[in-house]
């Protein structure tokens, strides 16, 4: 009968838009784990590859079915990125991180040749294992929130799809599906058709399941996202940490913008990053609120000599420290100053400082000077003459985050103070300090200082001769007197700062002038550039006028969150400033700084720099809710450690016994790994060179054993067969003796008896062994003993017992035909044609 | 006597639990624990992150899947009769003993394998979604193409939901027997007339019995033509308008059905014609209570079986015809003995074979001996089916090489009257035997 009416197959249509919607869902999952990757300049070119080739395999391959890379195809591809990425991983002579970026690429290009294929339920399992590989090893170098930010989406994506390949794995031989649930792509698995004689359709099951399927992933998602995240958060928290939280120890991630020099060189266009250096929580010690200030510098490092490149090609100038014996350090803060005056509290404002700084390439840490210890004790090294802090200088080339406290003297009123007090030679309390010792010590260190005044004054008028050109005019009031140092400094600062003729610029394009001093070029043609051209020139000026003073790099920031209270220096933040020694003389009589001790001299803050050069780094918008929200991941994510974990008690904080065992396996853990790198493994047997070693074979053969365990592996046939036969194949002894002999004998001629082998088998069997090549026939006398051991088990008379007693006639017999046997097994040895042991098993 | 177990309930054996990882959960369990591992030792937060969310997904797939699982309990309802080539359809009674938590996507899987050592063929079917205290019924339609016994079982119950890291699997223990009865014929309309007329003097295969017009069915309107001899005068009277007697014309068969399995390899076809036309016959014979037959069959072992006229007594008969296997020497005449030990000498014998008669009677004397009775008697019948088949049934349209062709074009809409084609009642109604006895 014809009909008129048309009617598609719903469920035909629903599966089609399932295997959209995976195609969807993977094709969205490789392009956030390539995502994930982003992170630092070495990486750029990951997340391009992975959202090029997601956008396109989805385009081109899934939604338009143009082309599709075969399998064959496929493989080639992956070997030849294979082959450039470990050839990219190999070159260990590369800087930075390059392995991870091989293995980062690695993991891209293969999920890019993935996204080419026709995709198979196989490949979109491997599309979401390539995801979680990119996510751990974005894990390892990516610290930013944006990891965070994209486990979000890839979890809810990741959930619905793998919620739509359960049930792709449940309709699989289903038909509707088998689109993608056919792993016949495979090259290898082409299966043949045979025509089956039973058929089996279930086409109401079909329907059911995909109009199921269909609605499923949002009901994952609802019901399970909470609570896979609910596991997730309380595994996080309750796991006790027993290592220190590590940030990026390879660390791409590190701040690259400081460093412990100062190069002067023209770069052309500076890239001002909003990367965030270090977040500076004030708090005002009374009233245990919040201080504010106007602006902060932040001193990381101070820097003291000048030395200029010049060569055709182009000059470069760099401002180093001096070297560390002139500067006295100690492992500890100084202590805080206590006014004579009880009154002078007034003039100053008692403030903590809590420092959050960012993994940095340098050991510097950031300081507001002067500063006295704070809470947090250890860790930090402080350098008397530079009243700098810096950690303990390591081996490493990465620095991790760090969070630091001190306390400070140096604001009255929300404005950082621009004296701070030289730092001297003082005696340790309880010593007596005309000792010889203390005298001697005394005696060095003034001779540092000495030393460390003439690295201060260090200027060569042939190299910057406008350095004095441009500042003796400033030397000298109307009056031709000369100014006291003070006043010259801020002068001449105050030329810079505001005098027309200067500049600032991030643009530092000037041509190099052959043979002449950076220094030289700025001040006596360019007159344009940042704050490190300002500070440098300034110095040169103030040196070339005998005033002795340096150039501090560090952070000047006026950038306050609100939300999270705290002021934040970022990357566009970092400046340099000059310092300069003043006498107490110059300060004038009534100038008196509070908080500090009285000291001979004083070291000046003066910028040079013009006021527009400073960056109004405060975003506004979302910028502060991004940046809380980066200070939460930052320590309640990355910076999980069992310190943390105690200090907030979040969830089973503290040392519990259970804990206790977790860290001490947590240590073996990570002792035998270290072993392991250093191939020390097994008493130092590996290290030798010694190939074997048994502590290794040991726990080779358990992992193996407890794989094959876990996994329920079956041994292999030829493994099975042969401990089948092994246990199988003797039979137990039997009771009655004069069998048991018989048996022996036999057993002398390699004929043994199978369990279940009835003795007339056993019979026949030797019969068949032994009776072609052999004139000493043994069935005589076996066959009668074989019907005497069937009387004597399971004859009704009383053989038995008679045998047993031994005192029957019938013993007799027995006895006679096993004299027989034994002589002819005898005879048989003799005779040397001795058969191969056959196994009886095989006879029957 | 081998036991059977057809259609009895299958026994209700506690169900074995296994949870078994995927390809993605091993995958799941490798990165989660090199996560874990790495997280823990170098102190990667982020990796404990990781393996936070891959283990939370693991558990919650365990205790969801492993749940759903242990809360279903499955039955199999399997067809009464099962023909070959004839799709019918085994059902499930799935009940989720749940109290709260659904069980979604549920597959189901029982492996039917044939008694002569073939692979054995996965049934698959499934559920979208069995709600708490519910029970649904999903089904699968089977084809076999042989005749045979097959056992069907055990039944594994099976979900991966909701992320296919495990495979929570129930394992019932039910295993039952289905015996695939030969295939049917569509007999000729004439068949009957034919098996009676034929062969000189078969009248005596069709005899009347009870009186002349039959058994007494009921009373009708008289009609032109109905002999007044049929006039019931009471209702007559009462009615006040002619009413005549109906009779049930019954013929009562009296009949030995022989079947001859020979196969000396080169001919399955016509053997398996042979046993399918009896197989027929049988069907439509066998039903009405006053028909006595005999089924015989000389295969591998000389079986014979009787029918009563039961539902009982068909499906014996055509489950012996279903375990036939055909060999190249039959004895005939031990089937026929047997035959007549159990019953008697039946009226009638029929013989069908897929050899001419002549062939046999040169190759057994003693098989001539034995049918001498009937062959002189003139009710004896040999249906040689190689060359007569066509006479009796009517072939086969190629219809299904046809549909298949258009099956296999993606994604077309299919018209309606297709879709019809398909409902096993319809089907049935094709091959509805032509003409009640």
């Amino acid at each position: 009968m014809e009909s008129d009416i048309v009617v598609t197959d719903p469920s035909r249509h629903d599966s089609s838009r399932i295997v959209h919607r995976l195609q969807f869902y993977f094709a969205a999952l490789s392009c956030l784990g390539g995502l994930s990757l982003a992170s630092g300049s070495e990486t750029e070119s990951i997340p391009v590859i992975a959202v090029f080739f997601s956008v396109f395999g989805f385009i081109f391959v899934d939604y338009l079915r143009l082309f599709a890379l075969p399998p064959i195809a496929a493989y080639a591809a992956m070997a030849v990125a294979a082959f450039y990425c470990v050839s990219n991983f190999a070159d260990l002579d590369a800087p930075g991180n390059h392995q991870m970026v091989a293995v980062a690429q690695l993991l891209v290009l293969v999920q890019a040749i993935l996204m080419l294929q026709r995709k198979s339920r196989r490949i979109f399992e491997q599309l979401g294992v390539f995801c979680l590989l990119e996510l751990v090893v974005a894990a390892v170098f990516n610290n930013a929130i944006t990891f965070g930010l994209l486990l979000i989406p890839i979890g809810i994506i990741g959930a619905r799809a793998m919620c739509l390949l359960a049930s792709v794995a449940t309709t699989e031989g289903l038909q509707q599906l088998d689109e993608i649930d056919s792993e016949e792509s495979s090259l290898w698995s082409r299966k043949t058709e045979t025509p089956n004689t039973i058929t089996v359709q279930a086409p109401n099951a079909t329907r059911s399941l995909i109009a199921t399927a269909r609605r499923l992933p949002r009901v994952a998602s609802i019901t399970l996202t909470p609570a896979v995240v609910m596991v997730s958060v309380i595994f996080f928290y309750a796991i006790p940490r027993t290592t220190d939280a590590s940030r990026s120890r390879n660390g791409s991630n590190a701040l690259v913008g400081f460093s412990d020099s100062m190069n002067l060189e023209q770069i052309g266009q500076m890239q001002q990053s909003t990367a965030r250096a270090m977040r500076i929580r004030l708090t005002n010690r009374v009233t245990e609120e919040t201080y504010r200030t106007e602006s902060l510098y932040l001193r990381g490092r101070v820097l003291e000599r000048y030395s200029a490149r010049l060569s055709n090609k182009g000059n470069s100038a760099t401002w180093q420290e001096v070297p560390a014996d002139l500067i006295e350090s100690k492992p500890f803060l100084p202590g805080e100053h206590v006014p004579i005056r009880s009154s002078d509290t007034n003039f100053y404002d008692s403030v903590d400082v809590s420092i959050s700084v960012e993994a940095l390439r340098s050991n510097a840490l950031f300081a507001i000077a002067p500063y006295h210890v704070g809470d947090s004790q250890g860790e930090l090294v402080h350098s008397g003459e530079t009243w700098t802090v810096s950690r303990e200088r390591q081996s490493n080339w990465i620095y991790p985050r760090k969070t630091y406290d001190f306390g400070t003297n140096a604001f009255q009123s929300g404005m950082q103070s621009e004296w701070i007090a030289r730092h001297v030679y003082d005696v340790p309390e309880g010593v007596d300090p005309n000792s010889r010792s203390q005298v001697f010590a005394r005696v060095a260190a003034e001779q540092r200082a000495a030393k460390y005044d003439r690295e201060l004054l260090g200027y060569d008028i042939d190299a910057i001769p406008s350095a004095k050109r441009m500042s003796d005019p400033f030397t000298t009031n109307a009056d031709g007197e000369r100014l006291s140092d003070a006043e010259i400094a801020k002068s001449i600062t105050s030329y810079l700062a505001t005098s027309p003729e200067f500049q600032y610029t991030l643009n530092l394009n000037a041509e190099p002038l052959p043979g002449m001093d950076p220094i030289e070029q700025f001040l006596s043609i360019d007159r344009k550039g940042h704050c490190q051209y300002f500070a440098s020139a300034l110095v040169m000026m103030l040196r070339s006028q005998e005033i002795p003073a340096r150039v501090v790099v560090g952070y000047l920031t006026d950038e306050f969150n609100d939300l999270g209270q705290y002021y934040v220096a970022r990357q566009l933040h970092a400046h340099s400033w000059v310092e300069v020694l003043i006498d107490r003389e110059d300060l004038g009589v009534n100038q008196e700084i509070y908080g500090q001790p009285k000291r001979d001299q004083y070291w000046l803050r003066l910028d040079p720099t013009p006021n527009t050069g400073r960056m109004q780094g405060s975003a506004g918008g979302v910028a502060p809710y991004i940046d809380v929200a980066q200070t939460i991941w930052d320590d309640y994510v990355v910076d999980m450690d069992a310190t943390t974990q105690q200090e907030t008690a979040l969830l089973g904080g503290g040392m519990t016994p259970m804990n206790g065992s977790y860290a001490r396996l947590v240590e073996w853990m990570s002792n035998t790994i270290s072993k392991i790198r250093a191939g020390e493994l097994g008493g130092g047997s590996l290290a030798s060179r010694n190939l074997f070693s048994w502590q290794g074979a040991v726990v080779g053969c358990i992992i193996a054993f407890a794989v094959v365990i876990i996994l329920r592996i079956r041994p292999p046939a030829w493994l099975r067969h042969r401990f089948r036969r092994q246990r199988t194949r003797v039979a137990a002894r039997p009771q009655v003796e004069f069998y048991a002999q018989t048996l022996d004998q036999l057993a002398r001629v390699g004929i043994l008896r199978a369990p279940a082998q009835t003795p007339d088998e056993l019979r026949q069997h030797a019969d068949q062994t032994l009776e072609p090549e052999n004139e000493q026939p043994l069935n005589q006398p076996l066959a009668r003993l074989t019907s005497f051991f069937y009387r004597a088990r399971f004859g009704h008379d009383d053989s038995f017992d008679a045998l047993s007693n031994g005192d029957s006639s019938t013993t007799n017999d027995v006895e006679a035909a096993l004299t027989d046997l034994t002589q002819r097994v005898d005879r048989v040895i003799a005779q040397g044609n001795k058969p191969t042991p056959k196994s009886s098993e095989q006879h029957q | 006597m081998k036991r059977e177990t057809e259609l009895t309930t299958p026994k209700a054996s506690e169900p074995r639990h296994k949870h078994r990882f995927t390809r993605l959960g091993f995958h799941f369990l490798f990165v989660g624990s090199f996560a874990m591992l790495g997280g823990a030792v170098r102190g990667f937060n982020l990796l404990l992150v990781l393996a936070g969310l891959l283990i939370g997904a693991l558990i919650m797939q365990w205790r969801w899947s492993s749940r759903s699982i242990e809360a279903l309990r499955i039955q199999r309802r399997l067809p009464p009769e099962a023909f070959a080539e004839k799709s019918f359809r085994v059902r499930y009674l799935l009940r989720n003993h749940g109290w709260l938590m659904p069980a979604w996507m549920i597959r189901i899987e029982d492996k039917i394998q044939s008694d002569d050592g073939e692979q054995p063929v996965k049934a698959v079917c499934g559920a979208g979604v069995v709600s708490a205290k519910t029970t649904v019924t999903p089904d699968f339609e089977c084809t076999i193409q042989r005749r045979g016994r097959y056992e069907i079982g055990p039944i594994s119950v099976k979900t991966s939901f909701p992320f296919s890291l495990l495979t929570s699997l129930q394992v019932t223990d039910s295993r039952e027997t289905l015996h695939v009865f030969p295939k049917l014929l569509t007999l000729r309309k004439d068949w009957q007339r034919r098996l009676v007329s034929q062969a000189g003097g078969m009248s005596t295969t069709a005899r009347r019995s009870g009186s002349v017009e039959g058994d007494f069915f009921g009373l009708r309107e008289w009609q032109a033509g109905d002999s007044p001899k049929w006039i019931h005068w009471r209702t007559t009277a009462r009615l006040n308008e002619p009413a005549v007697r109906q009779f049930e014309q019954q013929r009562r068969f009296d009949a030995c059905v022989l079947v001859d399995a020979f196969d000396a390899g080169q001919n399955s076809e016509s053997v398996e014609l042979a046993i399918s036309l009896a197989a027929t016959f049988l069907v439509h014979l066998v039903g009405s209570p006053s028909n006595r037959l005999v089924l015989a069959v000389a295969g591998d072992e000389s079986e014979a079986v009787i029918g009563g006229g039961s539902m009982e007594g068909k499906r014996r008969m055509l489950k012996l015809l279903s375990g036939v296997r055909p060999t190249s020497e039959p004895k005939l005449a031990d089937a026929t003995r047997t035959a007549i030990e159990m019953v008697g000498p039946s009226k009638d014998l029929i013989v069908i074979s897929p050899r001419p008669f002549d062939l046999v009677r040169l190759a057994d004397p003693e098989l001539v001996q034995m049918m001498g009775p009937w062959i002189r008697r003139g009710s004896f019948r040999w249906i040689d089916v190689a060359t007569e088949a066509n006479q009796w049934r009517i072939p086969e349209r190629p219809i299904r090489s046809e549909r298949m062709e258009r099956l296999d074009q993606p994604l077309g809409p299919l018209p309606q009257s297709e879709q019809a084609e398909d409902s096993p009642e319809q089907v049935e109604s094709e091959k509805q035997p032509v003409e009640a006895v």
